[in-house]
């Protein structure tokens, strides 16, 4: 294996391989993760969700993307059409560009990544920055006064949880003393009789609940889904897009929510380490509870009102997360010398 | 002339430098050209941008951090000087419509 | 690797000076970047790569965006008031660019004083290192300028009593 990973050809062959098998595992994981909102949400709402194509309505979302698929794709009238193509397309090379850094953990000494980068979550957090863009030229794009204000929403949205949501992993970064995801996850102690793998969470549960929170803004969610906010803005940037261009922007959304559940999972619960269980169920438990955790979340909580999203960003979430850097860094003096 | 590693093969620091120059000429040209006060705005990022890859060419070669601490530094800079230069055009534009810089001679409001 | 990402940045920063909407001029600069940020990832520079994409790309640029979508499209005039504008500007780039090839002809490269560890060159921890011990006082006077730059901004940017 380490004689063909050294070979140049051989290389580009894994890499490839590893890109690939990493593409398909995550539409499979995304399409899954739309079918277990709708019926998750349904449960919520006391629905019984989608129920009939296939059993349980497993192959809904098959049904939803052929239909997507095979609807015309129009484009509005005296609009940038490269602009307006090339939002949804930076929509979703942004979201799938995230996980060439987030390491996997399949077995016990075997993990999976395709890159392992000493500036690891740097990377991820330069990735979703551009996510950025997706919005505010798809909004732009649109020539619609709708998704114009849908998309300055978003960007001056995306931009202020940004910084809380970098701010509230620094404590983390502090104690492990490295980036790159891998040693984070392998983060361990010894204190006194214990000697093993510690949850982060532990250590900074103020870090993590910014990051929680910051990381629903950072994925346009409920309740912070105001650059979609139907009520008032029809459909914010999406209200043009339709067709396959939209299914673009909707599979961002997902694959993005699974991203952030993922780097929770690895950066505040221990990646692949559950007790006794495998670490690929290990981390796939840990990654499916964090999905249901933000759509239990779209199912009972109102949104927030423009002013209210601006004021939780700013002038509470901030000064928390500066303050807990600043307590982390002196307890660990305190603690380290 | 010196050649640099890169990612297995040798390169010489030149090539770095001479797409700084180019990227620096471009930028020029642009605040030169263009009429737009935010287009001029935009090519003088081109040109800090340009500046930085010469730093971080330089501190590569030299194998000294000093070089790209200081592509840091001009980075906080540029990122000030847009701030200000898009709230002071933010502010002019309130008041009339500036497509041309020739427009925007007078001191008066 | 580089040759490929010279050529983007050359033919973004075309794009910036040709295009006549600025929403393309930005996203043009934004290509400028990406590729700048590759080629000082080749120059194994790990931490100014991701601040390039990061504070540039996501937060400076989307400033940018931001202001042109507010403002609406503004299209430019092909009108000059000064009629040798674009010959007198030729004229300087060429030799400006004359100027600049002459320079890198003589550019005289020094060894290395001291060989650095290359294994740790660029990382986080030694970008740190430097920020916080050598050059403390330069990096203060940036969060100084940062927050003059700030209250600058909002000042320029707040509600005029006549406006209301």
């Amino acid at each position: 294996m380490n004689d063909l990973y050294n070979n140049a050809i051989g290389h580009w062959v894994i890499v490839i391989v590893a890109m690939s098998v990493l593409l398909f595992v995550v539409l499979t994981a995304t399409a899954y993760t739309v079918w277990f909102e709708r019926v998750a949400l349904g449960r919520i709402q006391r629905r019984p969700g989608p129920n009939r194509v296939g059993p349980f309505g497993l192959m809904q979302l098959a049904a939803d993307g052929i239909k997507l698929a095979f609807k015309e794709s129009f484009v509005p009238e005296k609009t940038d059409k490269l602009l307006y193509v090339i939002a949804p397309t930076i929509a979703v090379a942004a979201a799938f560009m995230a996980w060439a850094v987030i390491p996997i953990g399949l077995w016990y000494n075997v993990q999976y990544w395709i890159a392992d980068v000493n500036v690891g979550i740097l990377i991820i957090f330069a990735v979703s920055a551009l996510n950025v863009y997706a919005i505010v030229i798809g909004g732009y794009a649109s020539n619609n006064k709708y998704s114009l204000l849908g998309g300055l929403r978003s960007a001056a949205q995306l931009i202020s949880y940004e910084m809380s949501l970098g701010l509230s992993l620094v404590p983390t970064f502090m104690i492990v003393g490295s980036l790159r995801l891998r040693d984070i996850v392998e983060y361990t102690v010894h204190w006194g009789p214990y000697n093993g793998p510690l949850p982060l969470v532990i250590l900074t549960p103020l870090g993590f609940i910014i990051y929680l929170i910051s990381a629903v803004a950072e994925t346009n969610r409920a309740p912070f889904d105001l650059p979609e906010a139907e009520q008032e803005l029809i459909g914010g940037f999406l209200t043009e897009y339709s067709g396959l261009k939209f299914v673009m922007y909707y599979l961002a959304e997902y694959v993005n929510m699974i991203t952030v559940s993922a780097l929770a999972a690895l950066l505040f619960f221990g990646g692949w380490y559950l007790w006794v269980v495998p670490p690929v169920f290990a981390f796939l438990l840990k990654v499916v509870l964090f999905l249901f955790l933000y759509i239990w979340i779209r199912g009972t909580f109102p949104r927030l009102r423009y002013d209210m999203l601006m004021r939780l960003g700013w002038k509470v979430l901030l000064p928390l997360s500066i303050a807990n850097v600043i307590v982390t860094g002196i307890v660990l003096v305190a603690v380290q010398g | 002339m010196s050649t640099l590693n890169i990612g297995g093969s040798q390169l010489d620091a030149s090539w770095f430098l001479l797409l700084s120059a180019i990227l620096f000429i471009l930028g020029t040209a642009g605040v030169l050209v263009r009429r737009n006060p935010l287009v001029i705005l935009i090519s003088i990022e081109l040109m800090l941008n340009a500046a930085n890859l010469a730093l971080v060419t330089f501190s590569r070669q030299l194998q000294n951090m000093d070089g790209q601490l200081f592509a840091l530094m001009s980075m906080t800079v540029a990122a000030a000087e847009a701030v200000v230069g898009l709230a002071i055009l933010v502010d002019i534009f309130r008041t009339r419509d500036a497509e041309d810089v020739d427009d925007l001679s007078e001191l008066r409001g | 690797m580089f040759f490929v990402a010279a050529a983007m940045a050359i033919l973004g920063g075309i794009g910036v000076i040709s295009f006549h909407q600025p929403i393309r001029s930005v996203l043009s600069l934004v290509v400028v970047m990406l590729a700048l940020s590759v080629e000082f990832l080749l120059l194994s520079a790990q931490f100014i790569f991701a601040v390039q994409i990061i504070v540039y790309a996501g937060a400076v640029m989307v400033l940018f965006l931001f202001v042109i979508a507010l403002l609406g499209p503004a299209r430019e005039l092909g009108r000059g008031r000064l009629r040798f504008q674009a010959w007198l500007s030729g004229l300087f780039v060429v030799v400006l660019l004359g100027l600049m090839w002459a320079m890198l002809q003589g550019v005289q490269y020094r060894q290395p004083d001291s060989k650095a560890d290359m294994s740790v060159f660029g990382t986080v921890q030694a970008i740190g290192a430097g920020l916080f011990t050598t050059y403390l006082y330069p990096f203060e006077l940036t969060s100084i300028l940062l927050l003059v730059a700030a209250i600058g901004a909002i000042y320029l940017s707040r509600k005029r009593i006549d406006d209301l």
